[in-house]
């Protein structure tokens, strides 16, 4: 089986894309510390939710018995490539922490008697433990998972199928656990004196949406360097219907959290909606639900743009940009910074993880074969066609 | 690779039909007319403790004031629950393509209309005054006027639900139409012996050619009904999942700790599922049992089942530990004197039935083994749907009986009418799903051949 080969062309973009990242950053620092910090850790996040996605979406097709998804599954796999990188990212953020975590600093602790009550919980020590912690079962479970799928190209039959979901499911456990842990002590601890249950649900579905939209466009990327040439119009189409429900799913999910917690207008989880909804922030409301969702879903419920890599692609590049939006939202929103938060600092965030991301994914996807060759519904999936 | 197709029946059509249409063309058996009795007993306790209700009022329960809500909206919450397994395996399995749903979704869907039709009596009572239930529906109206507060979950339960229930009723029936023309095609064989037997055979006769809708399977009829399945299927899917949505909406709009929780949504849907599921696991283990239908509802459909109990079980588990969760991390008094209160408060007892039933039982299901035997599918099957009961317990009873000021905390005991009504509802649903495993096919006979044939194509 032919590996694929990252394009000069595409690898020269890629390194562009993450230089403009790193020049961006670095003004940034220059000149607003302070925000730039906040991009850093949307960086972080970004990524993250990005490459787990990956591992996730291979799990979900393993424990389900998928057939059709048989020839995209290496490259989502790959996708767990990114992983160290968004370990350094955490790593900068350990140091920045004191720019970002309010609960982080001994006076305003003293000052206030709710942190007090919470420093068992959040303070910096336990706070790295608990990231590291995180981090060390996504990188190996996900590394032995990958591994044990690769082995799948030699052993072929030898290596039973049960195997493999038996750690998917494992995974999936682990993934939904710590996910949901981390979604608390990286994200909602930004504004620490507000909780709700839902919200580690909430970063899950921006994790399947931001993931599936960088799927998408990886596969068609390949496509056109003649790369995975097993994946037809037919396995694009499920790709567009797996993005689809994933727009929806946020939307259920995010109306949720939102109307619940402005009906019930409680003073201590309120204010959350409330800092994002005033100001500058109202519009970037507003511009974040119609293009996270309305225009997307509106687009998506044609089958002709499914069908079509030229348009699933333009799709698909809005709804990354979005995923990363919503991040921009959850973080920037807790730190109650002053000006549009979309701005040249963060499009150069966000050029930054398009690259660091895709060069990660690629030198990892060209390394193995592209497809995995002993599966035993590879066959099956080469075939397969949508019913009716 | 050629593998040999599990779901395929492997038996001519005509005996197809005969199978599944024996228990509508011959007398009923012994144990349908016990299990029916017996279900009529239950009906009719609920029937006569409703209209004691009416002349004695509510008193004769035992809601008090902090708990306002008690059984009756407990088994609302856990009967619309059991209602959601039908319209998503007829629907959402089918938008996904899960050929295993065929023999088992016609049941589910007839479980899943008298499922909802018992969930509906519980509101109607509640409302106060049954007889003027239509007030509950806007209209212009001479009352003053009189509307509704569209700002009430309890009204968006009205929209919801009623749509819910006349979709997923439009569905079962354009799903009986095919098999409907079948039934009337197969009467040509029948010949009455009496004259009483010739007029009821002339109005069966005349009854069936109605209600097929003049049927007649060319291929042209056929490309339309499946057009008109997809998009049915398309429009029902976001239904199935509002329906709990807003009845997590009953409690997650309010203030009390325990019942505001934005994850209440997913959360509920996802505790319908495992509940529906459970409950249709037990439905078919019974009626492949006592309908010999073996060859129809395999041991791979009931394993499939177990395994959607097994992940929505631990979808709902993941729920109950991002509330603890949430609840530790919060700081707030109140909401974490909730949960503590259902550990080990008065009521910690149903608290770990819950937690048994809904968070360990499932994992059962892990072990092929087990969750190929039918006894430990029709036990889990039980438990699960104690356990869901029980969880709905948990969330009304326990946050209402200890709420913000402990002067007016008290304790709810249930009397013997509420436990009528409880059982009486098992007897409604009962008895309405023995009327109808009597009266229509309870397997989609035009699907299950479809797909034979499909099976037979692939074959060559």
């Amino acid at each position: 089986m032919e590996r694929f080969q990252i394009p000069a062309q595409v690898e020269k973009v890629l390194y562009g894309l993450i230089g403009v990242g790193l020049l961006s950053l670095l003004l940034g620092f220059i000149f607003d510390p302070h925000r730039s910090w906040a991009a850093l850790l949307v960086f972080t996040i970004f990524l993250l939710l990005l490459s787990l996605s990956g591992g996730f979406f291979a799990a979900v097709q393993l424990v389900s018995g998928a057939k059709w998804s048989v020839v995209i599954r290496r490259l989502s796999e790959a996708t767990l490539a990114a992983l160290p990188v968004v370990g350094l990212g955490l790593l900068a953020i350990f140091f920045g922490i004191h720019h970002l975590y309010e609960w982080s600093h001994a006076d305003t602790v003293a000052r206030d008697p709710l942190l007090q009550y919470k420093a068992g919980y959040l303070n910096v020590p336990f706070f790295i433990v608990r990231v590291i912690i995180y981090f060390l079962l996504w990188f190996f479970l996900g590394n032995y998972l990958r591994h044990l799928s690769l082995q799948q190209d030699t052993k072929g039959q030898d290596l039973p199928r049960s195997k493999l979901i038996a750690t998917s499911a494992v995974y999936l456990i682990v993934f939904a656990y710590t996910l949901a842990l981390a979604s608390l002590d990286l994200i909602m601890s930004l504004e620490p004196h507000w909780f709700t249950t839902m919200f580690p649900v909430y970063v899950f579905s921006g994790l399947a949406y931001s993931g599936t939209s960088a799927m998408i466009i990886l596969i068609i990327t390949i496509q056109k360097y003649g790369g995975l040439k097993d994946v037809t119009e037919e396995h694009l189409h499920d790709m567009g219907k797996w993005l689809f429900v994933f727009t929806t799913f946020w939307a259920y999910i995010a109306f949720s959290q939102h109307m619940l917690i402005w009906y019930a207008n409680l003073p201590e989880e309120t204010y959350y909606l409330e800092q994002r909804l005033k100001g500058v922030w109202g519009y970037f409301t507003a511009f974040f639900w119609i293009f996270h969702f309305v225009v997307p879903f509106a687009i998506l419920l044609q089958r002709d743009v499914k069908r079509n890599p030229r348009s699933l692609i333009k799709v698909a590049w809005l709804t990354l940009f979005m995923g990363f939006a919503d991040v921009v939202w959850m973080v920037y929103g807790g730190l109650s910074l002053p000006g549009f938060p979309l701005g040249i600092l963060e499009l150069g965030v966000f050029a930054g993880t398009v690259g660091v991301f895709g060069l990660m994914v690629l030198k990892s996807f060209a390394k193995y074969p592209q497809v995995p060759i002993g599966d035993p519904y590879l066959e099956e999936s080469r075939h397969f066609h949508q019913p009716i | 690779m050629v593998q040999e197709n599990a779901l395929r029946i492997g038996k001519p059509f005509a005996q197809i039909d005969g199978d599944i249409l024996r228990p509508l063309e011959s007398f009923p058996t012994k144990t349908w007319w016990i299990a029916f009795l017996i279900s009529a007993s239950a009906l009719a306790v609920f029937v006569g403790v409703l209209i004691y209700s009416f002349f004695k009022g509510l008193g004769i329960f035992g809601i008090n004031n902090p708990v306002g809500w008690g059984f009756y909206i407990i088994n609302f919450v856990f009967w619309v629950g059991i209602g959601h397994a039908g319209t998503l395996i007829s629907a959402i399995l089918y938008l996904f393509r899960q050929k295993w749903r065929t023999s088992i979704n016609r049941a589910s869907e007839a479980m899943t209309i008298f499922a909802v039709m018992t969930a509906a009596v519980f509101p109607l009572i509640h409302v106060g005054r049954p007889w003027f239930v239509y007030w509950i529906f806007p209209y212009p109206n001479e009352r003053g006027p009189v509307w509704v507060n569209f700002r009430s979950p309890l009204l968006w339960d009205v929209f919801a639900i009623s749509t819910y229930f006349i979709i997923s009723l439009v569905f079962w029936y354009m799903g009986l139409v095919p098999d409907f023309a079948t039934m009337r095609d197969r009467l040509d064989g029948f010949q009455a012996k009496t004259k009483i037997g010739q007029i009821l055979l002339d109005i069966r006769r005349f009854v069936l050619r109605v209600i097929s809708l003049g049927w007649v399977g060319s291929a042209k009829t056929w490309h339309h009904y499946e057009k008109m399945a997809l998009i049915l299927s398309a429009l029902a899917t976001p239904l199935v999942l509002s329906v709990h949505t807003i009845v997590s909406f009953d409690f997650a709009t309010s203030l009390i700790p325990g019942w505001h929780a934005t994850i209440f949504p997913p959360y509920f849907v996802a505790g319908a599922i495992y509940s529906g599921f459970a409950m249709v696991l037990t439905l078919m283990i019974i009626m492949r049992q006592a309908f010999k239908m073996e060859a129809y509802i395999t041991i791979k459909h009931l394993e499939n089942m177990g395994l959607v109990i097994l992940v929505t079980g631990m979808m709902v588990s993941f729920a109950y530990t991002m509330e603890f969760i949430m609840a530790a991390y919060s700081g707030s008094h109140n909401e974490q004197y909730v949960f503590l209160n259902r550990l080990k408060g008065p009521y910690a007892w149903a608290f770990w039935i819950m937690f048994f039933c809904n968070v360990i039982s499932p994992h059962f299901m892990w072990f092929k083994k087990l969750r190929t035997n039918i006894k430990v599918l029709f036990v889990i099957s039980i438990v699960v749907n104690v356990g869901m009961w029980f969880e709905r317990f948990v969330i009304v009873v326990t946050s209402l009986h200890r709420d913000y000021l402990p002067s007016s905390w008290d304790m709810y005991i249930p009397t013997i009418y509420d436990y009528a009504m409880l059982i009486g509802s098992f007897g409604l649903f009962f008895t309405m799903f023995l009327l109808f495993v009597r009266a229509f096919p309870s397997i989609a006979i035009a699907e299950v051949k479809a797909d034979e044939a499909g099976y037979e194509m692939a074959k060559h």
